[in-house]
């Protein structure tokens, strides 16, 4: 069996978006900051969106996002293209073309530099893959490697999508499989097949530029990327305070080496934690326990989330399906409920 | 009782480590220290979901002690054969061969006729090597050479003959349409295919 050299991944204690800080957690900490009103921004931090859009004239915005994380995998290269595709992906979810990235480093001194320099080729090799132009960066010496991208992007007027504004009826499109926080917890337990990891590198490398792309022309109400707070987390950010979602349980997409290895326990922190922020608001108990940690699973550079009309969801399916096989329709949006997520 | 200090460790590995204590011969509760409460939460979902009794006591806010006792029941059963990851975490370095996994109908980068004599060439030399592999497994349009029609057939029958596995993935058998066109191996899932190769001593990838 294929054995990676595991420098990276001793060097730090949690990876990917699975270190980020819990949705309720961040929530209670953001209620506390004080809200400056500009007219001009026009997505901000209090509507929870992927990125921020701020108004430059009347037919242009700015989408703007920052995203780093610690490494998720051993090889350098994987892991620049990962943090790479992960942060472009919020330009894409809110209907963007990124434009410009700026390199964010934390590096320790005593480590390989070589290392660094494969990261930072894999995240060029990604930015020039979405078309856009690497303009600088910041970097600094910490105890453990981060690596990410601030980015900007443009977007017209009227292509702005939000991932809150779900019309009832509508059927949701996931782009990528569930699983990545599973595979990469069981690389880190020393517990994953190759095959896996390869299987979750493949989708965590992959752009949501093509699926991004391929949205416009349809009618879309609403977008988000799948990442650290797993797709239930997101899904009940897509529903906010006006609608409920019905999963289909039996679409959804997934590494199957995930949902075994869900099967045998082998859970992160950060999926509990997601699994506490729904506590009460979809009721999972119903389904298969590996299903249920799949919906939970904290993903790096997930899927994109997309809301269109059902008239046109099976050519949009098809469309994005030419190019990411995984995609499928796993659920509608209905009228409110008791219970914010269903599954049917 | 086995005292496990999983302090500082992150999920799931204070679940790998309770299992393997919990499936030792004679073992019947372990104790498990963890810093977060997801990690308890964690446990708890594995314990209760193998009908284990589970109990834990909060030190500190960041310290927690994990009590979990088989009670007679069965140790883990996830540590079995019938899949990829269980045979790594009992074995350590699970054993058995090489594996030789062809995913294209062509060796190399370049020339596609060029590939096509180079893989032929390939695995007319596995049937020539001193120890024969152990698998050699086919996916993708790796199983063209598979089929009546390809000129490598001779010399897989030559690798089963020498004992050697020949696995084709049913999937790609199924997505390029060679299911009546087969001529040597066998056709397995993927589960199959990734327990073999994670069994594998060495892996070589074409």
């Amino acid at each position: 069996m294929k054995q990676a050299s595991s420098s990276l991944l001793d060097n730090c204690t949690s990876g990917g978006c699975g270190a980020k800080i819990g949705a309720g957690e961040l929530s209670k900490l953001l209620a506390g900051l004080p809200v400056l009103h500009d007219e001009n921004l026009i997505v901000g931090y209090d509507s929870s969106d992927d990125a921020a859009v701020y108004k430059i004239s009347d037919k242009s915005y700015i989408v703007a996002t920052a995203d780093f994380f610690p490494p998720m995998v051993n090889d350098p290269m994987s892991f620049g293209k990962i943090a790479a595709a992960n942060a472009l992906s919020d330009i894409y979810a809110m209907g963007g073309k990124p434009i410009t990235a700026l390199n964010l480093v934390c590096f320790p001194q005593s480590m390989d530099m070589g290392i660094l320099r494969e990261i930072l080729q894999g995240g060029a090799e990604k930015v020039a893959e979405a078309s856009a132009v690497l303009a600088g960066g910041h970097s600094i010496y910490d105890k453990e490697p981060k690596y990410g991208l601030a980015v900007t992007g443009i977007v017209e007027n009227d292509k702005i999508i939000k991932n809150d504004t779900p019309a009832i009826g509508h059927k949701l499109i996931l782009t990528k499989p569930l699983g990545t926080g599973l595979v990469i917890a069981a690389l880190r337990g020393g517990v994953a097949s190759t095959e896996a990891v390869d299987k979750a590198v493949a989708t965590m490398e992959r752009l949501n530029k093509y699926a991004a792309e391929k949205m416009q022309g349809f009618c879309v109400s609403a977008c988000t990327d799948i990442t650290g707070f797993g797709l239930l987390a997101h899904a009940l950010e897509m529903a906010s305070d006006k609608v409920s979602i019905a999963l289909y349980p039996s679409e959804i997409p997934y590494i199957k080496e995930a949902y075994q290895y869900a099967d045998e326990y082998l859970v992160t922190a950060a999926g509990q934690r997601n699994r506490n922020h729904l506590e009460g608001k979809a009721d999972v108990n119903g389904l298969p326990f590996a299903l249920q940690e799949l919906m939970f699973d904290p993903q790096t550079s997930g899927g994109l989330l997309i809301c269109v009309s059902s008239e046109q969801s099976d050519d949009l399916l098809a469309a994005i399906q030419a190019d990411d096989l995984a995609a499928r329709i796993i659920g509608e949006v209905v009228k409110r409920e008791s219970k914010i997520i269903l599954f049917q | 009782m086995k005292i496990i200090d999983a302090l500082g460790k992150p999920c799931p590995v204070p679940v790998i480590e309770s299992k393997k204590a919990l499936a030792e011969n004679g073992a019947d509760s372990v104790s498990v220290k963890v810093d977060n409460f997801a990690a308890v939460q964690n446990l708890e979902k594995m314990a209760k979901g193998y009908g284990y009794e589970f109990s834990y006591v909060e030190k500190a806010a960041d310290s927690y002690e994990v009590a979990i006792s088989k009670g007679g029941k069965e140790r883990p059963h996830e540590i079995s054969s019938d899949n990829t990851t269980s045979n790594v975490l009992q074995n350590g370095t699970a054993s058995s061969g090489l594996a030789v996994v062809i995913g294209r109908d062509t060796m190399g980068k370049g020339a596609d006729e060029l590939g096509k004599i180079l893989v032929k060439g390939f695995i007319y030399s596995l049937t020539e090597l001193p120890t024969p592999p152990k698998h050699v497994i086919f996916f993708n349009s790796g199983v063209f050479l598979t089929s009546a029609e390809s000129n490598t057939i001779d010399d897989l029958k030559k690798l089963e003959e020498k004992g050697v596995e020949v696995l084709i993935c049913g999937t790609c058998v199924n997505f390029y349409n060679l299911q009546d066109k087969l001529a040597v191996g066998a056709i397995v899932n993927m589960y199959e295919i990734a327990e073999r190769m994670a069994l594998a001593s060495k892996t070589i990838n074409i």
